[in-house]
Parts: structure tokens; C-alpha cells; sequence
């Protein structure tokens, strides 16, 4: 048959067969220690980034304690 | 066509090791009880030096597997063609899930003639048996209804042995069952091998699955399959394992490499993994090439008959390089006259070599039926150089009592050519007496190249000698490497 042909490692609903599985056995421990690191790595970036907006100090905003009233209501009109 | 009957006397005899047919004979225990072992005997080819000590009668213990698929797929040209035979032509006689059957009472009459032969020749390992026990020497009888072989001459004996033979139960078990599969009639996938290799997809050598998967072979996924296939692929890829550049094998701790191993093989992997040419079809794209790489094949026997798409998978392995495979041995092509009569021996063909070429645009196969150090001797491959050449001995038996002395003239003449020599062995006491007996022999004169121990593509199929059921073996389950010593000029130290 010409054309394209499914991989035999894979069943028709695309789940691993045993010799896939077999075959990234050796790799299983280290891939996962692999993902774990990069995951671990975006989280830590991501939870920094978080930490240091939540932190910024607004105390040297002057903020007025009454709302300023507005001087002339004609401006806006 | 040889007659059936003719043909199952033949694999049955396949079977017997070889050295221990010889030491047979020596007791004088000539096991005649097979009119066809005469036959071969008698059959003596011409030229043969040393014809009446070499006419090893059987062509040994290769599995029955591997030589029944071997002739069947042989016979009858290719693989496809083997295949559809297989197939199509004889109908399916076992179940998957029926594999399992007493020796004696099996459905298959091949297998039942070869229980017959258990029986006539096999002794019980009892110790009552034993030199200075109490009884005399007798023959197996009684058949362990756990794996349907006979093992023991009584059932107290088996009884009174059980924790023993507990230990290679399971073992024997699997061999039945295998032995029983390999009859069923059922279609073989697994024997479908995969093409050429994607020049960008690398082949991951770490063990059998990963090598599989990468070589973009069909998914295995029965153990049992994996263990037929894998005793025919262990001979081309154990070579391939340890001379290709991706080798699992290195010289980083517990890497088995040697630094001499290291030097032997990167030599070859220059020849092995040239750069790119640039070559092409037209007048420009004319190259020089290297001559093909020399794999010598030394004492072949089974593996002189392994079908020839198995031995193309080395020349896959290796896509720019030029293969040539010569398998030399007395025993080589046994059997297999009505295919291969041997060339007669001309001035052109002084050898009577049977040459296969262009079993693959890569690769040539050709078969020497005649002891290694005859040819040596004439010079006739000479020169060796070990950026061209290598040896392998598959299960030589180097060291055993039956064998020891046919290597004993050979051993120099390999130490002197300098190319690195790769021997296999059945189990971990056939290698190491193996390494004992060269070393003894040669003691200084050869550099260890691989550490031995045990090999990452041993045939996972484990295979019986039917002279002795306990002993059960892996076709070649340990690799080790070695070459001759090579003296480097060196300054003296001024003073």
C-alpha cells in the first residue's frame, strides 16, 4: 500500500503499545526528572514575576484624604 | 526437495551441539541411532584438511527455530515469498493459548522424534548417577509434567531432584512453548525486517526495544515474538553493536570499552562511517571509495545459513560502507547441498567460496566451507589491515575439551593479523573458559578490546542441546573482544 501508513506503535485509538512502552522505558525516570525541571522552572518565573508586582510600594503616592472637589462645573461642559 | 521425514531428521539433529557429537564419538557412543547422521558423516567434502576429525555431524545447536525458519525461508528465495509459504501453505495446527505439550505426546511429529532422541541419548543428572554413586549411568525416562520434557530416568528421581530442576523449570517451560510456536503454522510478523535507516534518524543501541523502535521496524509486542526474532537478529547486530559508531559499549567506567578497544574500533569506524562524498550517478559525480570492510566470520555454522534479509540489517546499520561478509568453516552451508552445491575449485576460485553478491547494493556474502588457518596460510586474504577488517567468533568453544585443539593452530595466525577478533559465548562458563583457554594459549601476546560480559543483544530465546536438557543456553549471551598486541617503536630515554 502506497501512502501513508499508521505507525504499528501506536493502536487505532492511539494509545502506546507495549513495545513503545518498552522501548522509552530506559528514558521514563530521566524525561520525567527532565519535565519536572522545566515545569518546575516556568512555575518559579511565573511565581517570582507574581511576587515582585504584589510587592510594589504605592506609600509614596500622595493620596488626599477628600476627594478634590471640582473647582467649576462649567469646565466640562 | 528432500522428503519430510528426511527433513525433520535433519532438525532434530540441528539441534545436538556439535562439540558434544564429538565428544560422543570419542566415547565411542557414535549415536547411530539416526541413519541420517551417518549420511553426513560419509558425505565428506573433498578438500576439507583434517576432513575426518571436521565432519562435525550436525550443524549444532542454533536453534531449531532459527534453522527451521532459516531453510524454510531460504528455500524458497525471499522473505516474502518464505513468509506467504509459511503461512498459506500449511495450515495453523496450534492455538496461542494450546502451545504447551508434553514432549512425547506432542501434536507436531517432529517434536515427538526429537523427545525419541532425548530419551536414547540424555542422561539422568541425578547424583545417585554420579561417579561414585550408587547406580550406573541411565537415560532419561521420566518427563517433568510441569515443562514436558524428559529430564530425570524415574519420577523418584525427579522427585527426590525436584529443588534442582525447580531452578530450570520455568526455563524449559518456555523453550517447549517457543519450540511448539515455532510449528503452530501461525503467521510470523515479526520476521517482516525493517529497510534502509532515515539518514537523519539515529539508532539508539541501548537494548533490543530501543533498537527495534529506532530501526523503524514493525511494533513486537509479544514477548514470544521478540524472542524468536531476536535469535536470528543477535548475529548480524552483535557486530554491528560493537563496531558502529553509536555503540552502547565506551570506555567511561563499567563502558567495558578498552582503551586499545577504543583505538581497534575507531579505526574501523573510519572505513565504517565515511563523510559525504558528494558522489553521484553521472561522470562527474565519480569517487574513489574505500574497499569494503571485511567482516571474517570464523567456525560458522549456523549463522552461515541465517536467512540473508537478517544479514542485511548489518549492512543497514552501516549505509556508506561497503560490507563484506566472509563466513568460513568447515561447517558452513552442512546440509544445505541441494541448494548450494559447492563450486568446484578453479584457479579463479581456489577456495570453492560460494559468492553472493549484491545480497544488498552494500553488501557480499560469500561462504567458505574450509578451516580458516588452511587459507591463512596461502595468504590468500592477506594483507589485514585493521581499519578494513574484523573477526568474530560466534560460540567458538575455544576452550572446550571437543573443540580447543582446532583452534589451537588458528589462535596465532588471528593474534598476528592485528584486527580486532570479537568471540561470543553460549552462558557465562562457555565464555570464561573461552578467555581462560586464550589466555593460557596467548598469555601476553593480546590486548582485551571489550571486557566480557554479558551482551545487550543476546538472542532472548533460550535454546535446549538435546544430548542434556540441563543445559540450557542463550545464543550468543556474553561478547567479548581481544586482538593481537601491538608493539609500538619507542625511544630510549636519553641519559
Amino acid at each position: 500500500m502506497a501512502g501513508y501508513q499508521p505507525s504499528t506503535y501506536y493502536d487505532s485509538r492511539f494509545r502506546q503499545s507495549p513495545a513503545l512502552i518498552r522501548a522509552r522505558r530506559p528514558y521514563l525516570g530521566k524525561n520525567a526528572i527532565l519535565g519536572l525541571g522545566l515545569s518546575a522552572f516556568a512555575l518559579g518565573v511565573y511565581a517570582y514575576t507574581l511576587r515582585a508586582i504584589g510587592q510594589d510600594e504605592f506609600e509614596d503616592v500622595k493620596v488626599p484624604d477628600v476627594p478634590v472637589k471640582p473647582s467649576s462645573e462649567g469646565e466640562w461642559r | 526437495m528432500a522428503l519430510p521425514a528426511e527433513l525433520a531428521a535433519r532438525s532434530a539433529l540441528s539441534r545436538v551441539c556439535t562439540r558434544c557429537s564429538i565428544s560422543l564419538r570419542r566415547q565411542g557412543r557414535t549415536p547411530t541411532a539416526n541413519g541420517f547422521l551417518q549420511a553426513a558423516w560419509q558425505q565428506q567434502r573433498p578438500l576439507t584438511a583434517k576432513s575426518s576429525q571436521a565432519r562435525h555431524a550436525v550443524n549444532f545447536s542454533s536453534s531449531p527455530a532459527a534453522r527451521d525458519v532459516v531453510s524454510k525461508r531460504f528455500s524458497s528465495g525471499s522473505a516474502q515469498a518464505g513468509l506467504s509459504s509459511s503461512s498459506g501453505g500449511s495450515k495453523r495446527v496450534l492455538a496461542p493459548d494450546d502451545l504447551f505439550h508434553s514432549f512425547t505426546n506432542s501434536p507436531i511429529p517432529e517434536i515427538r522424534r526429537r523427545a525419541a532422541f532425548i530419551r536414547q541419548h540424555a542422561s539422568c543428572p541425578h547424583h545417585d548417577h554420579q561417579p561414585g554413586g550408587t547406580m550406573a549411568p541411565a537415560h532419561v525416562d521420566f518427563e517433568c509434567p510441569d515443562c514436558g520434557l524428559p529430564v530425570y530416568c524415574s519420577k523418584e528421581h525427579w522427585a527426590d531432584d525436584y529443588e534442582a530442576h525447580l531452578q530450570i523449570c520455568d526455563t524449559l517451560r518456555q523453550i517447549n512453548e517457543d519450540d511448539h510456536d515455532l510449528r503452530s503454522g501461525r503467521f510470523f510478523p515479526e520476521f517482516e525486517y525493517a529497510g534502509p535507516q532515515m539518514e537523519e534518524a539515529l539508532i539508539n543501541m541501548t537494548n533490543w526495544d530501543t533498537f527495534l523502535y529506532t530501526r523503524n521496524f514493525n511494533a513486537i509486542n509479544d514477548d514470544r515474538s521478540m524472542r524468536q526474532v531476536t535469535r536470528l537478529l543477535t548475529y548480524p547486530v552483535t557486530i554491528g553493536s560493537i563496531i558502529h559508531e553509536l555503540s552502547p559499549y565506551n570506555i567511561k567506567a563499567g563502558g567495558r570499552l578498552t582503551v586499545e578497544g577504543l583505538k581497534s574500533f575507531s579505526a574501523l569506524r573510519y572505513t565504517l562511517h565515511p563523510p559525504k562524498s558528494g558522489g553521484g550517478m553521472d561522470v562527474r559525480g565519480l569517487r574513489f571509495e574505500a574497499p569494503p570492510v571485511r567482516i571474517f566470520v570464523l567456525g560458522a555454522r549456523a549463522e552461515s545459513s541465517l536467512p540473508r534479509d537478517a544479514w542485511v540489517q548489518l549492512a543497514h546499520l552501516f549505509p556508506r560502507a561497503r560490507i563484506h561478509l566472509i563466513l568460513i568453516g568447515p561447517e558452513s552451508m552442512l546440509n544445505r547441498d541441494d541448494e548450494f552445491p559447492l563450486p568446484p575449485r578453479t584457479a579463479s576460485n581456489p577456495f570453492g567460496a560460494i559468492v553472493e553478491d549484491r545480497v544488498w547494493p552494500t553488501m557480499k556474502i560469500s561462504t567458505i566451507v574450509d578451516y580458516y588457518h588452511t587459507i591463512h596460510k596461502t595468504g590468500y586474504f592477506y594483507p589485514y589491515d585493521p581499519y578494513f577488517d574484523c573477526f568474530v567468533l560466534f560460540h567458538p568453544g575455544l576452550g572446550h575439551p571437543a573443540s580447543s585443539h582446532e583452534w589451537e593452530e588458528t589462535l596465532p595466525m588471528l593474534l598476528e593479523t592485528k584486527a580486532p577478533i570479537i568471540v561470543t559465548g553460549y552462558t557465562q562458563a562457555d565464555m570464561e573458559r573461552d578467555i581462560d583457554w586464550v589466555n593460557k594459549t596467548a598469555a601476553g601476546e593480546f590486548d582485551v578490546l571489550l571486557e566480557p560480559g554479558e551482551n545487550r543483544f543476546r538472542s532472548l530465546r533460550w535454546d535446549l542441546n538435546d544430548l542434556d536438557p540441563q543445559d540450557i543456553s542463550a545464543g550468543n549471551w556474553g561478547v567479548w573482544a581481544f586482538r593481537g598486541k601491538r608493539y609500538e617503536a619507542t625511544r630510549k630515554s636519553e641519559e
